[in-house]
């Protein structure tokens, strides 16, 4: 057992080796897959350990983020972080999350109540610094020395006892790196603390003030979005050669001549996508059209930049690039005239535009004056309308389903996917726990598409761990590989970890699983569809 | 008994009252923040399973009509917390709960106590005056074994006394200490002279009295002086982390309080200084433009600038 309990002054030291070091024998046990056949632990490899400060846990999430090389760039990134966390502080420079920010620095007990909600602190073994309150406390010890008169006074006596300097910085900016900001957390907290988003804050401070990001989230993540058009670096030239291979690969599949209508102005609906679905789960989009065109539905989607990609990394550590997304977003739709905007399966996506945006879109781009709305209610009134016919015995396979934390414990959009999944999947069975307890895919915050480095496994092996643990469980009975079976997880973050992981822990060789959308479900039962739809050999 | 105490007893109260009254106020207008509401909204009529009105397919028309929110819940879930710290209870696995919960009610009793005796200077029935002291009683009975248990917890617990700073054991020792001199006020039969203590903190006029009510009001005011200004104050707190913050599901619809209210911030200059932030631009010119060298930068031939 390496259960580690770091003094929080470890994180500005120089080391030897990690802070806390992943270790199979310390890791939560998951059914179905002994330990020993798991894919084992990669060691550190030599260009992470001369490249980088990888002393937290061994693992790099910031993979362009090199050690200074001069005592001037030491004291400057000292000089910015302190600078950043004025700002943070401040209601001018961070009025959209100073109140949550302030009480939640200021107020935690310290109870450790939150903890046991945390999938990555669990499924790590319980390792100290994967605590929900660890990184917090190290934030909260750096504001009351730098930032409140009791921490200038009495210094350790208050808990402002750590040390800032480029490691702290670093081992800080990695440990935010390892929580997927699902808010499980902040649930239990007795005080109302939200350490998800405190996490966040930090996030924001790296970000906004130093540049600090993982690659994937905002250099190739929303800057391509706002330059190209699209976080996949799909311009709207390739957009349109994508959407033609859609079109007729949907064709050559299924019969189904579709076609993906583009800037219809006056549409009742604008439907936009997370673009990584046109890239990596065509499926989903060519669903989507197949059951609109069906449901006589009037929508469109749009070739403007930014406006056929639904994605916004801004949510995860950014509000100036959320604020620039949604309002791009809402500025589209607005143009088209469309009655009201409809995020596809996208999670974060969907919580950016309808919640976080609802309180950056104001006068004629607010709620009222262009609605903003979920897929899942819209989905399940299709089905309600009668308009198709579904069968549901074209289903006939075991199904669980995930509940994406930015929809579900975040949004409150609970019942829509299982009122559709009650009437189109006999064998569908719940994941415990689930609905707004549900735990996080583990590709929660950008994990799923940051693939640098050792990252990679460290979310497969303990922030998804939960997850695939979840499922196995939710199939239990049902775990021989003869059986094919469904994960539904509409959300394409989530998708994208469900698709990683399945593939570390061999899932579909092992145990038949595969997953997919829930409009996916929906085309698969569809009467009028004379092929399956779902494919049980791709993933 | 000095003139000290006397003038300490007023000085704490009005320290509690205004210090609690500012800090909060302090919170209290702070800027609308983004929407960050977590699910289940206690207020929310689906809330039994954490739904909201975003299921609905045109929420908006819904919220314009007005919602069926049954606000009571936000209170009765706050009180569930305050007074049975139910989320400790349930999820906390370093046996919190019961010190806790014992210290809790403890500083309510005491308080309990307190505006009893305050009653008995000006109706000093017989009743009145045993009920205070069996208040008394239990009161310190509570918070000494609450926070006796809670200092050996963060003590002995690996995980908590990590957390736990030097200042953390002073609250919990002051608590203790106060809590203790209560109980001996009574233990020690000096607790006729507590009416007496007062009686001349109100009529400003002195009297002798034992020294274990001196103790016991010397923590006891030092407590409520001390209150605004440290982490005592979390149970008020939580109206602004619960109801104004995890529950505060309010649409913004054009032209009401909150889309002016939003409107102005937006006009808030920002200082970020990340390469991608335009330094000293409002937040509404910051989210509609890209820097220069970044517009128009896309192969598609299509506007990107907002």
């Amino acid at each position: 057992m390496a259960i580690k309990r770091p003094p929080f002054n470890d994180i500005s030291k120089d080391l030897k080796e990690p802070m806390a070091t992943i270790e199979m024998d310390d890791l939560m046990d998951i059914l179905g897959i002994d330990k020993k056949e798991e894919t084992p632990l990669e060691p550190i490899n030599d260009k992470i350990k001369n490249t980088y400060d990888w002393y937290l846990d061994g693992h790099i999430a910031l993979g362009n983020l090199y050690p200074p090389k001069t005592k001037e760039e030491e004291n400057e990134l000292v000089r910015k972080f302190l600078s950043g966390l004025e700002k943070l502080l401040d209601p001018k420079n961070n009025w959209p999350m100073l109140q949550i920010l302030k009480t939640g620095l200021d107020y935690c007990v310290r109870c450790q109540t939150c903890s046991e909600a945390c999938h990555v602190y669990i499924a790590s073994g319980r390792q100290e610094i994967y605590r929900p309150t660890y990184r917090i406390e190290i934030l909260r010890k750096i504001y009351k020395k730098y930032f409140t008169p009791e921490g200038k006074l009495l210094g350790s006596f208050v808990g402002a006892d750590v040390d800032l300097n480029w490691k702290t910085i670093y081992r800080l900016a990695e440990l935010v790196h390892r929580c997927n900001l699902c808010r499980r957390c902040a649930q239990r907290c007795p005080v109302g603390i939200d350490n998800g988003y405190l996490a966040r804050e930090i996030r924001v401070l790296l970000s906004q003030e130093l540049g600090i990001s993982p690659t994937e989230i905002l250099e190739k993540g929303s800057r391509l979005q706002l330059t190209v058009g699209s976080s996949t670096g799909l311009s709207p030239m390739a957009l349109k050669d994508y959407l033609e291979f859609i079109e007729e690969d949907t064709y050559e599949k299924t019969g189904v001549k579709i076609k993906f209508p583009i800037n219809k102005k006056g549409a009742d609906i604008l439907l936009i996508h997370n673009a990584g679905e046109f890239v990596s789960w065509p499926e989903n989009p060519a669903a989507f059209a197949i059951l609109f065109d069906a449901a006589g539905i009037s929508w469109t989607m749009s070739d403007e930049p930014v406006g056929y990609d639904s994605i916004n990394y801004g949510l995860w550590n950014d509000d100036i690039e959320a604020a620039r997304v949604v309002l791009r977003h809402a500025k589209i739709g607005k143009d088209l005239g469309v009655k009201k905007i409809v995020i596809g399966e996208c999670g974060h996506a969907t919580k950016a535009f309808c919640v976080v945006g609802d309180r950056i879109l104001t006068g004629d781009l607010g709620s009222s004056e262009i609605s903003r709305e979920s897929c899942l209610p819209l989905l399940w009134d299709i089905y309600k309308s009668g308009a198709i016919k579904f069968d549901p015995s074209k289903n006939n396979f075991p199904v669980t389903l995930h509940d994406p934390c930015n929809m579900v414990r975040n949004m409150g959009i609970v019942m829509p996917q299982r009122n559709v999944l009650n009437a189109i999947a006999p064998r569908w069975r719940e994941m415990h726990p689930n609905g707004v307890y549900n735990y996080c895919c583990g590709g929660g915050s950008g994990f799923a598409i940051m693939q640098g480095l050792n990252f990679p496994q460290w979310r497969n092996k303990v922030s998804s761990r939960m997850k695939i643990n979840q499922i196995l469980n939710a199939f239990k009975e049902e775990l021989d590989p003869g059986i094919p079976k469904y994960v539904c997880a509409p959300c394409s973050n989530c998708k994208g970890a469900i698709r990683d992981f399945f593939e570390h822990y061999k899932c579909k060789e092992k145990f038949n699983l595969t997953y997919g959308g829930l409009v996916e479900l929906m085309v698969n039962s569809m009467v009028d569809m004379e092929k399956p739809y779902i494919s049980w050999d791709e993933y | 008994m000095s003139q000290f105490m006397i003038y300490f007893a007023w000085f704490s109260v009005i320290c509690f009252f205004v210090g609690s009254f500012l800090k909060l106020l302090k919170i209290n207008n702070m800027p609308l923040h983004l929407r960050a509401e977590l699910y289940p909204v206690v207020h929310d009529s689906k809330n039994s399973y954490g739904g909201s009105y975003m299921e609905d397919m045109n929420y908006v028309e819904e919220v314009r009509k007005g919602l069926k929110n049954i606000w009571v819940n936000d209170i009765i879930e706050i009180l569930r917390e305050v007074l049975f710290l139910d989320r400790v209870n349930e999820y906390n696995i370093y046996g919190l709960w019961f010190p806790s919960l014992l210290l809790h009610w403890g500083l309510y009793i005491l308080f309990g106590w307190l505006f009893l005796s305050v009653f008995s200077v000006f109706w000093p029935f017989y009743f009145l005056i045993q009920l205070s002291s069996i208040f008394g009683i239990v009161a310190g009975a509570f918070g000494v074994l609450g926070s006796f248990i809670l200092i050996l917890r963060r003590i002995f617990s690996q995980e908590l006394r990590l957390y736990t700073t030097p200042l953390d054991f002073f609250n919990l020792f002051l608590l203790l200490f106060m809590f203790l001199a209560t109980l001996s006020t009574f233990l020690f039969d000096a607790n006729h002279d507590i009416l007496r203590y007062l009686g001349s903190v109100i009529s400003f006029k002195t009297v002798n009295v034992s020294n274990f009510v001196i103790v016991q009001f010397f923590l006891f005011q030092f407590f409520l002086f001390y209150f605004p200004f440290s982490k005592f104050m979390h149970a008020p707190i939580k109206y602004w982390t619960w109801h104004a913050i995890m529950w505060d599901d309010a649409l913004t619809m054009k032209g009401n309080k909150q889309d002016l209210i939003l409107q102005e911030q937006l006009e808030y200059k920002q200082f970020w200084a990340a390469p991608h932030a335009i330094q000293g631009t409002s937040w509404a010119e910051v989210a509609t433009n890209l820097k220069v060298e970044e517009r128009g930068n896309n192969n598609g031939n299509k506007k990107t600038t907002l």
